[in-house]
């Protein structure tokens, strides 16, 4: 049959000569190129059949451009590699599926009932440039998913895979070639989401025989294995999967992908395959890179995972708690701030520190807990460390608004050092926990501040922090008992104190005019045992009066401007009364460089540091010169004391300037002199020392002074 | 030729405490000086009369009155009168520490400072007298 030049026209030929004619026509009518597409059974008659085998050849001569795409296969492997040498160019296709040819003009498909040998029937023929086009088209997309000839060939004679990264979007061909993978597997290692599963079970179910048979037979070591999220959903299939000899494990953040990997092929895709659903597209690749990629990718997973069965019991029993690291504070921050909004019995908040509250108040979660605990009845408790910056906050949170008469918010306030927590706790209707560790507490926001987070809904976990929470909370209850006692015990010495001055007075005074009235000798010595006592009494009061107001830190300077020099003549003056009868003739009191020195301080106070300072030498020393000195030393003042009396006791040396720290035999003193003193010059701003002298008997207690405290 | 005597000065004492009264009534008097001393500070008021005393020694903290209303009824009596305050209490002393002398009203008023027990005999004359003598022309 001839086709008639210059005509366009569809048509369809009927008859083995018809068709093979038109191919031939093609063929010759051919200007510059012929692509040709074949199923597997096709190449033996292109190599076979003389008007097609000399049709090739010819257009070859002609210069035409042929290219040419068939399954290469074992069965027409021979045919193919004569057809190579005719053709341009070969490339093989994996389940090809109709034959066309198409040149520059024409179109020739020849619809084929798939025998062997035998040239088809019937052909649809065309040379409609539309009709044309499309075919190539067609042609072009084939051609570029197909792979060289020459590798399909090396891969049938040496049964070597060639590299390949391919997608599939075709759903039989994925079905085909994930069984292949799967059955070619010695190792099988699957990663995928619950819709990735019941895909699996629909299609592939069978396929994972062949690598659990060799685990079983110890030929695979590690068989084949399988990571998921274990809910109530995906339970019973994993059950089913378990059972029929594939490890599993749980792993609760999959990667967003399914992908299965053997020790020679992966195969991956991004889509959920929700419903078990076929996924359109897979990308399959047996390039080292990438399955070496993903084998380590699923040995991480695994390592993490937990085993199954554990999970399984948890997810039954009901404790499906999982915990969560955080690395990113913003998402702690959305988190943290949901928790809070969704509350629906009870807030538990520790705040680590003033920063961390006032950062977190800032964010809005102070007031979010108020709106639960206005708005859903929400007992809302919050610690937090003591300062005065953020009262007004805490004033404000506990303050009524007029439509909430009676909601429930503690806030209560821990000693910092003792709660030892560098870490925002949030615990929310025990069930939910939160744990922002604190970063930097020097930073403004939130997401500076805060470092990595841990979320928890796992039952045990919640609990601890809440009995964390509720130890604190009874810390404070306690602290606040103990302060409370504390408090009442010092105002008690301070009343006790105060009412020891007032019978002091008569003994003091009394004495002091019976000892101007009396001559007897003998009666005075007696009355100056009554007042040296009744002063040595005094002295103990003041000095207990004095220990309350340091502890209590209310030790107040009552400074003025005066003469140094005048206060220290008059205190050595004072303490020469001091010194003991016997004693008098042998001790000297010397006060050297008589400089005037006017300074800033409280005057009674450094009085009763000099007057200390010299009582105690005066009490140490039996005979020699007690000498006093004050130097001025730029914008300071040094004075000391030096004696010449036993010196510091080794012993007691490196607890000299602490409470009651006297030696027991050493009868008089309340052990509080040296304490208050060095109270005192450091309430001025100053510091106190003592040594032995290295050149001689006796200690040396200096003092030094700002002029300007 | 008539004789001229000077009138020994005169003190009043009031502390709920008598003896303290005991023994500032008698230091006073070994130096010269004219006491009348009370425990309960109503008998001291009822035997108040104006222009007798050189000075008043109070105490500050008294079971029916203090030692300020107790001064401010002494006052209404004789508004010159002089006054020293007398207290065991650190707390009343800084505080009447601070306002003496400097605040001017209280000084024209009499209130003339604050002494705290227990203190010396000697140092109770020197202040009384200094005190006795001041604003004196």
């Amino acid at each position: 049959m001839e086709i008639s030049k210059g005509s366009s026209r569809n048509m369809i030929l009927k008859g083995t000569q018809n068709v093979i004619d038109a191919e031939v026509q093609s063929f010759s009518k051919a200007q510059t190129r012929v692509d040709t597409y074949m199923n597997y059974t096709r190449p033996p008659l292109a190599i076979g059949l003389d008007p097609i085998r000399k049709a090739f050849l010819h257009s070859k001569d002609r210069g035409i451009y042929l290219r040419y795409i068939t399954e290469i296969t074992k069965e027409n492997l021979s045919c193919c590699k004569e057809l190579i040498k005719i053709v341009d160019q070969m490339r093989h296709l994996d389940a090809i599926k109709g034959n066309f040819m198409v040149s520059e003009s024409e179109y020739v498909g020849p619809l084929i009932l798939f025998e062997h040998g035998k040239i088809a029937p019937q052909a649809v023929y065309s040379n409609i440039s539309e009709v044309v086009e499309q075919q190539q088209y067609l042609f072009d997309n084939f051609w570029n998913q197909a792979i060289p000839a020459e590798e399909r060939i090396k891969e049938i004679e040496e049964g070597v895979m060639p590299v390949r990264t391919r997608l599939l979007e075709n759903r039989v061909e994925i079905i085909k070639q994930l069984k292949h993978l799967n059955n070619s597997a010695n190792k099988l290692s699957i990663c995928s989401t619950f819709g990735g599963m019941q895909m699996s079970y629909n299609y592939l179910f069978d396929s994972y025989n062949n690598v659990v048979d060799k685990h079983r037979t110890g030929d695979s070591k590690e068989g084949m294995r399988w990571i998921i999220n274990i809910d109530m959903e995906s339970l019973d299939l994993v059950k089913i999967f378990l059972n029929s000899g594939i490890q599993i494990r749980h792993v609760k953040n999959i990667p967003p992908m399914n992908f299965g990997v053997s020790d020679q092929e992966m195969a991956v895709t991004l889509e959920k395959m929700e419903a078990g659903k076929m996924s359109q597209s897979f990308l399959i690749s047996n390039e080292h890179l990438y399955t070496n990629h993903f084998n380590s990718l699923f040995d991480e997973l695994w390592k993490n995972g937990i085993d199954a069965k554990d999970r399984i019991e948890d997810v039954e029993q009901g404790n499906l708690g999982d915990i969560e690291v955080i690395p990113n504070s913003a998402r702690a921050k959305e988190l943290y701030l949901n928790l809070v909004k969704s509350a629906n019995e009870e807030v538990l908040l520790i705040f680590p520190t003033t920063n961390a509250f006032i950062r977190q108040h800032k964010m809005g979660v102070v007031q979010l807990a108020k709106e639960a605990a206005q708005q859903r009845n929400v007992k809302v408790r919050i610690l937090m460390p003591k300062h005065e910056s953020t009262e007004p906050l805490v004033r404000n949170l506990k303050e009524d608004t007029h439509h909430y008469r009676n909601y429930d918010i503690d806030v209560r306030y821990y000693i910092e050092q003792t709660s030892g927590t560098k870490a925002t706790i949030l615990v929310a209707d025990r069930k939910h926990s939160l744990v922002m560790e604190l970063r930097d507490d020097s930073k403004n926001s939130f997401d500076e501040a805060v470092g990595f987070s841990t979320y928890s809904d796992s039952r045990p976990g919640v609990l601890s922090y809440v009995s964390i929470f509720e130890n604190i909370w009874l810390q404070t209850e306690m602290y606040k008992k103990v302060k409370e006692t504390e408090r009442m015990q010092k105002e008690f010495i301070d009343i006790a104190a105060h009412e020891l001055r007032n019978p002091i007075q008569p003994i003091l005074g009394l004495t002091e005019i019976l000892h101007s009235q009396i001559k007897d000798v003998k009666q005075k010595e007696l009355l100056d045992t009554i007042y040296r006592n009744a002063k040595r009494l005094n002295r103990l009061t003041e000095d207990v009066l004095d220990l309350t107001k340091i502890e209590s830190q209310s030790l107040q300077l009552h400074t003025e401007h005066f003469n140094l020099r005048d206060m220290i003549l008059n205190t050595i003056a004072d303490s020469r009364n001091e010194i003991k009868k016997e004693y008098k003739d042998n001790i000297v009191l010397e006060f050297v460089r008589k400089n005037d020195i006017f300074i800033e301080a409280d005057r009674g106070r450094l009085n009763q540091v000099v007057s200390n300072l010299l009582n105690n030498a005066i009490k140490f020393t039996k005979e020699g010169i007690i000498v006093t000195t004050a130097e001025k030393k730029d914008s300071h003042v040094v004075i000391s004391v030096k004696d010449t009396g036993t010196g510091i006791d080794p012993e007691i040396l490196p607890r000299l300037f602490t409470r009651f720290a006297t030696k027991s035999e050493s009868k008089t003193g309340t052990g509080l002199g040296l304490f208050i003193s060095k109270s005192i010059v450091e309430a001025h701003g100053g510091r106190i020392w003592a040594e032995n002298n290295s050149d001689e008997k006796g200690a040396t207690f200096t003092f030094s002074l700002p002029l300007e405290c | 030729m008539a004789v001229m005597t000077i009138a020994k000065p005169r003190v009043m004492v009031v502390d709920d405490e008598p003896d303290i009264n005991l023994t500032f009534k008698t230091g006073l008097e070994a130096n010269g000086f004219v006491v009348d001393a009370f425990s309960d500070p109503v008998l001291a008021l009822s035997n108040f009369k104006p222009g007798v005393y050189d000075l008043l020694l109070l105490d500050v903290r008294m079971p029916q009155i203090n030692g300020f209303e107790l001064y401010e009824k002494f006052r209404k009596i004789d508004s010159k009168v002089k006054a020293c305050f007398i207290t065991a209490h650190d707390v009343y002393y800084q505080s009447l520490k601070e306002i003496f002398p400097p605040r001017k009203e209280m000084l024209l008023s009499g209130a003339k400072g604050v002494l705290r027990k227990p203190i010396s005999i000697n140092d109770l004359i020197e202040t009384v007298e200094t005190f006795r003598r001041d604003g004196d022309q």
